[in-house]
């Protein structure tokens, strides 16, 4: 299996996940009136009626570009299609998606004769950019304090939550995001690279009480690391 | 190293150029890649009776998906003041400690 079929393959799949996961939530903002609407971009919304077809047809494109038909078209629509629901409203966005749909595109440019290089060369710049930028996001006084790794922890590991721990568990954060970044393009450090982003999204799997959606971002960053290894990129640092 | 297309050049600029500057607002703020860098604005809203009653709101009757960066502060008084005809919405700021309170428009 080449790593662009991986990389197909598994945001194939995380799209299908994810649309599993968004399914309930599009149903209830298009169908339940007591919910507040919070609108990004001004696009038509769903009606109660269309909501499931609108999540079927995301799931359907992700099983679609899993198997690997007809990827420029399907990875141009569920692009689309993801975009269009995470501006729908600030309660159906989330970075995963935002990076899902930027992935999808990318995904169905590699897929074509004249962008198959600069498309790739951004698959995996876009990675780079995701975790350097959520470990200098996390550099405040909020995320520092550890309130917030305190208060997403699921319940078995409500103990970590005392003291200095989730202080240090946010430094730690922080280095590790940022030490996956700066590994990935660079030759030497990249197997280290690929082992800590492995242990981290264990850990986001394990230790965030949001486990679906960790399980979807997983299989979404860990499906672009074997591109890092087919070929020597252009645009790496030595 | 062969040369890019404007198009991919263009796509990693705005893929610099928008979460740096995301940086620069507060956190978290959504196309900045900032997850859960900070908690929400505001948590722990209740309403304030005519009477001075206080009653605690239960969020997921007026949110779907609870997220860090709703712009709760801009929505939710509003939504709440309409169905529950109080006198004004009470919350928690950031930190969790102190509490503010916005009136609610007659």
């Amino acid at each position: 299996m080449s790593p662009l079929t991986v990389a197909r393959v598994g945001i194939g799949l995380a799209a299908t996940l994810k649309a599993l996961e968004l399914w309930p939530v599009l149903i209830r903002l298009a169908g339940d009136p007591r919910v507040v609407q919070m609108p990004l971009a001004p696009w038509p919304r769903p009606s109660a009626a269309a909501a499931p077809w609108v999540a079927a047809a995301w799931a359907g494109l992700g099983l679609t570009l899993a198997a690997g038909k007809a990827v420029p078209v399907t990875g141009t629509l569920l692009a689309a299609l993801v975009g269009y629901v995470l501006t729908l409203d600030q309660q159906t966005y989330s970075n995963h998606l935002y990076l899902l749909s930027l992935l999808s595109v990318l995904l169905a440019l590699a897929h074509t004769e004249r962008h198959r290089e600069p498309a790739l060369a951004l698959l995996r710049w876009q990675l780079v950019v995701v975790y350097a930028f959520a470990a200098a996001s996390k550099i405040n006084a909020d995320f520092l304090s550890g309130r917030v790794i305190a208060e997403n922890l699921p319940p078995a590991l409500g103990w970590l939550a005392a003291g200095p721990v989730p202080a240090a568990l946010a430094v730690a954060a922080i280095v590790t995001e940022a030490f996956v970044a700066w590994s990935l393009l660079r030759p030497r450090w990249r197997v280290a690279g690929v082992i800590v982003g492995v242990g981290l999204h264990i850990a986001f799997v394990l230790a965030v009480t949001q486990t679906l959606a960790m399980i979807a971002f997983a299989i979404i960053c860990l499906s672009i690391y074997p591109l890092y290894f087919a070929s020597t990129p252009a645009e790496e640092i030595p | 190293m062969r040369r890019w297309p404007p198009w991919a050049i263009a796509f990693l600029v705005v893929q610099i150029l928008v979460p740096s500057w995301q940086l620069t607002k507060p956190r978290p703020a959504r196309f900045g890649w900032q997850m859960y860098a900070a908690g929400p604005p505001a948590s722990g809203f209740s309403v304030v009776g005519r009477d001075g009653s206080v009653t605690s709101i239960a969020l997921e009757e007026y949110i779907v998906r609870k997220r860090d960066d709703l712009d709760v502060l801009r929505y939710l008084p509003p939504a709440i003041c309409a169905r529950t005809g109080a006198a004004s919405v009470r919350y928690r700021d950031a930190a969790g400690h102190a509490s503010a309170e916005i009136p609610c428009r007659r």
